[in-house]
């Protein structure tokens, strides 16, 4: 069918004629008793999982849908022949901050009876509990992720969602509420910090779109504070649409909103835009006394999103909640959540506890760029590591880019003959405004030994400063090995000391081969994308060759990074000589730190920087718990070592990397071999500032001992 | 004085749970946080159906150093006297600590409703904490506001913190095919 939206509106009408009118105009009985038919011809039976808004804290909430309109919705399945009707949801992240958030109490205490209004019963399933994997394709966002089986398997998939502004993404409607079939319980940690929310929600459209969505807009919740403080408004409409991005591109109008202004819906929006076919039935006009979140807030919303521990810290304290049904799990967030909330939601639609919320929000947002910089300077393995998807499609890389990428390279490689080798052995030249390099490094391994360790097609990832990415292989020869392959690398900020100036994250996407012989393999490289435009061009080739017992590597490249505009303005005064003198420094920085990385990588250290995520479902412990393991372990005389204390909080959890206590000339990170002895806390305090100086002096250094 | 509430939603009928809580309880013991054991000290059963219980708490909780010469382990318990209606819808709890026995006074009930179309239940927890401030005054002065603030934390968050953790435990009892020992 077209696709279809359809907007029921009626002052004072009850939401199940609401419900009844808007499914009528978009055709939902003809749409979905097709498909009824068809699993009932197939298999006698057939499924149905109704996905509601469940992302509400107190009874009657309009953050949440109506549970009466949801059953409505179950009945008026039923009539359609549906043999098994369900109510589906999973836990999300507020499960791990207050009581009563497991899908069935949850939805008890929300107000669903487990029977429809015509006595059917009905039963509510957590949609975590029975899972696959390998649903989601391996380049993308969510690769390796579950998604439910019930989900997957039903033969209708509908979903229903408030109608409700959002502090983080401007609305919330059936995108957001969509998000509900990923198992993982930490939602905000796995699907919006780890990775981009607008990608998440893409892939799950394309793996397990719903048939039909519905927006409850008989009561709605606005506000500046979104659902953090939802705000009750009489709007008297049902939308029912054929395209969960279609109802909520329409549900966004209908705010007065530019869609768009949503990152967890705008990609999804973009692939479902009204076009010729679509058909729009109902009034389009903006809900009368409706309050937005501003556009302010957001930013300073998503600044603090930014800073993972401070939001997760701070959502449990601004969250409105009824703590009769929902009491919280610790007693440090209630007492916070008590002080707090109150202060965040006051104000005429909450706005001015949004206004004093988005002052705070930015000072962290503040604090995460500097502390980020920070780390890109002197600390990076403190920073997190970076999750994405590959942002081109395998299928569109034609044979003829692949098979012609190792002639092209290879004739620029040629345009560095000529050039001298400097001391350190780095010959370069400036290109059309890239820089043109090579350099090589004998390493006592042997070939076999050396090419065994390092795979080469994962050679990019063993460059200095990689942050993160992910790689697709294409093609593999007789033996296994990859010989075309796809990849997305993020870097940190080249130079590092432009992250100063706000200098971006490098991200860019390569099509790449590899070529194997006896005694030599090399990888070609070049960029097709950067999805930031961090770079204008990055391509390069590394060879590993056989040297009577040795093993050489030689790595050339042709790099041109966009300069942000305070360090594009300053480099435009400089000095030839100076610009050379830094041009240099930077590529043998570069080439030090990268062989190091492949000697370490040959002896099967890990040489990856910064710290994992964590794939538990729970995410990491929540700030209040590590906070609470701290002062457990306060020392019984009563001294309390505050710096080392916030210093553990922020800094990598147990099981990540261990901290080097110092990196040598080739960049070769240094470890204690056993845990030192407890210090005191002054000691602690002191050595920890004096460590982070001395570390900042050595990487600072770089190749100079 | 002071009210505490707590409610909690499982996925077990109304009248198993119930049933369960009041039979089995010492089961679960060594599932609940700082709970070393629960024993039933006496049990009444009434001809109308009704049971009246008494079970004594020992509990193991991390008390501050600062109070450990005051607040000893022999005190650190309490006696749970309990009248459970016929119907096990709902039941009057007493509780009696070993610690500041006199000064403190610890009442309640809790209620089982059935929930989730039948499957499941919610046990609501209500009770009200009041301390008799003449009763603190055999506590040294320095000592008065940190042992108000113990026993307030002890039985104020402790006990319904547990009952949380009692029903969840027997609920997770049941589902694993454990059945209560006497049937209501």
């Amino acid at each position: 069918m077209d696709p279809v939206v359809a907007i029921a509106h009626a002052p004072g009408a009850d939401a199940g004629s609401l419900l009844d009118r808007a499914l009528e105009l978009a055709g939902f009985h003809a749409a979905m008793a097709e498909r009824v038919a068809q699993a009932l011809s197939a298999r006698g039976a057939c499924s149905a999982v109704v996905v509601p808004a469940m992302d509400a804290f107190a009874a009657d909430s309009p953050a949440a849908a109506d549970p009466a309109l949801v059953e409505r919705l179950l009945d008026v399945l039923f009539d359609l022949g549906v043999t098994d009707a369900v109510v589906g949801s999973t836990r999300a992240t507020a499960a791990l901050w207050l009581e009563n958030r497991d899908v069935f109490v949850a939805a008890d205490l929300l107000g669903y009876r487990y029977e429809t209004p015509a006595g059917r019963p009905y039963e509510v399933v957590d949609l975590a509990e029975e899972v696959r994997g390998d649903v989601f394709p391996a380049w993308g966002a969510l690769a390796g992720t579950p998604l439910s089986g019930a989900w997957l398997d039903a033969d209708l998939r509908l979903v229903v969602a408030a109608n409700r502004t959002d502090e983080d993404d401007g609305y919330a409607l059936c995108l957001s509420t969509l998000l509900s079939v990923l198992p993982l319980t930490d939602k905000d940690y796995h699907y919006r910090y780890r990775r981009d929310a607008g990608e998440v929600t893409a892939e799950l459209l394309a793996a397990a779109p719903p048939h039909f969505a519905v927006v409850d807009a008989v009561v709605s919740a606005h506000g500046a504070a979104g659902g953090r403080a939802p705000h009750a408004l009489r709007t008297d409409t049902v939308i029912a649409a054929s395209d969960a991005a279609l109802a909520d591109y329409i549900g966004a109008l209908k705010m007065g909103l530019d869609p768009f202004v949503s990152p967890l819906a705008a990609p999804s929006l973009r692939a479902a835009r009204p076009a010729a076919g679509t058909r729009i039935l109902g009034p389009l006009e903006a809900w009368p006394g409706w309050i937005n979140v501003e556009p302010g807030m957001l930013a300073a919303a998503a600044a603090r999103r930014g800073f993972v521990t401070a939001d997760r810290a701070l959502r449990p304290a601004l969250q409105q909640v009824d703590r009769e049904l929902f009491p919280f799990r610790h007693p440090a967030n209630d007492w916070m959540n008590r002080t707090f909330a109150p202060l965040a939601g006051a104000g005429d639609g909450g706005a001015d506890g949004a206004r004093l919320v988005a002052a705070v929000n930015l000072l962290l947002g503040e604090a995460e760029r500097a502390g980020t910089t920070w780390g890109v300077l002197f600390d990076k393995d403190a920073l997190r590591r970076r999750e994405t998807r590959l942002n081109i499609d395998p299928a569109a890389v034609t044979d003829a880019e692949y098979d012609a990428l190792a002639a092209d390279l290879s004739i620029q490689a040629e345009l560095l003959r000529g050039v001298a080798a400097d001391a350190r052995g780095l010959r370069w030249r400036f290109d059309d405004g890239a820089v043109l390099f090579d350099g090589a490094r004998r390493f006592p391994v042997p070939f076999d030994a050396f090419a065994g360790a390092v795979p080469i097609h994962r050679a990019i990832q063993f460059m200095n400063d990689y942050a993160g990415g992910r790689a697709l292989a294409t093609g593999l020869d007789a033996e296994g090995r990859v010989v075309r392959q796809l990849e997305r690398n993020l870097y940190l900020p080249q130079p590092n000391y432009t992250a100063v100036g706000g200098g971006m994250v490098i991200d860019v996407t390569k099509i790449e081969t590899v070529e194997y012989a006896p005694r030599r393999q090399r990888m070609f490289w070049k960029t097709v994308k950067s999805e930031n435009g961090s770079a204008v061009v990055d391509d390069g080739i590394v060879t590993f060759e056989a040297l009577g017992e040795d093993t050489l590597v030689t790595i050339w490249g042709r790099q041109q990074f966009r300069l942000p505009p305070l360090w594009a303005a300053l480099d435009r005064e400089l000095a030839p000589d100076v610009k050379r003198a830094l041009v240099a420094d930077a590529y043998h920085r570069f080439l030090d730190r990268t062989f190091a990385n492949l000697e370490a990588a040959a002896e099967g250290r890990d040489v990856r920087l910064g710290r994992s995520w964590s794939d538990a479902s729970e995410g990491e412990p929540l700030p209040v718990e590590q906070a609470a393991e701290l002062l457990k372990r306060l020392p019984s005389d009563g001294r309390f070592d505050l710096a080392g204390a916030v210093k553990a909080l922020l800094r990598p959890q147990p099981g990540s990397a261990p901290q080097p206590v110092r990196i040598d000339a080739d960049g070769f990170r240094h470890f204690e071999a056993a845990p030192a002895a407890v210090p005191s806390p002054l000691g602690t305090a002191m050595s920890g500032a004096l460590e982070d100086l001395r570390h900042a002096a050595w990487v600072d250094a770089g190749a100079q001992s | 004085m002071k009210d505490f509430r707590c409610l909690v939603g499982v996925r077990q009928p109304a009248r198993p749970l119930a049933a369960a809580v009041r039979d089995r309880i010492g089961q679960v013991a060594g599932q609940l946080e700082q709970v070393e054991h629960i024993v039933t000290v006496s049990r009444l059963d009434r001809p109308d159906g009704g049971v009246a219980l008494v079970n004594e708490w020992r509990v193991n909780p991390d008390v501050p150093p600062a109070l450990q010469h005051l607040v000893t382990p022999d005190m650190l318990g309490w006696l749970d006297h309990s009248e459970w209606e016929p119907g096990l819808g709902a039941c009057r709890w007493r509780i009696e600590p070993f610690f500041m026995r006199e000064a403190i006074r610890c009442d309640g009930v809790t209620r089982f409703e059935p929930a989730m179309g039948g499957r499941g239940a919610r046990a609501a927890f209500e009770g009200r904490l009041d301390i008799d401030p003449s009763a603190l005054s055999t506590v040294p002065m320095s000592w008065r506001a940190p042992a108000s603030l113990a026993v307030e934390f002890l039985i104020g968050t402790l006990i319904p913190r547990n009952f949380r953790k009692t029903v969840e435990a027997v609920a997770g009892l049941l589902e694993t095919g454990g059945q209560p020992t006497s049937a209501p």
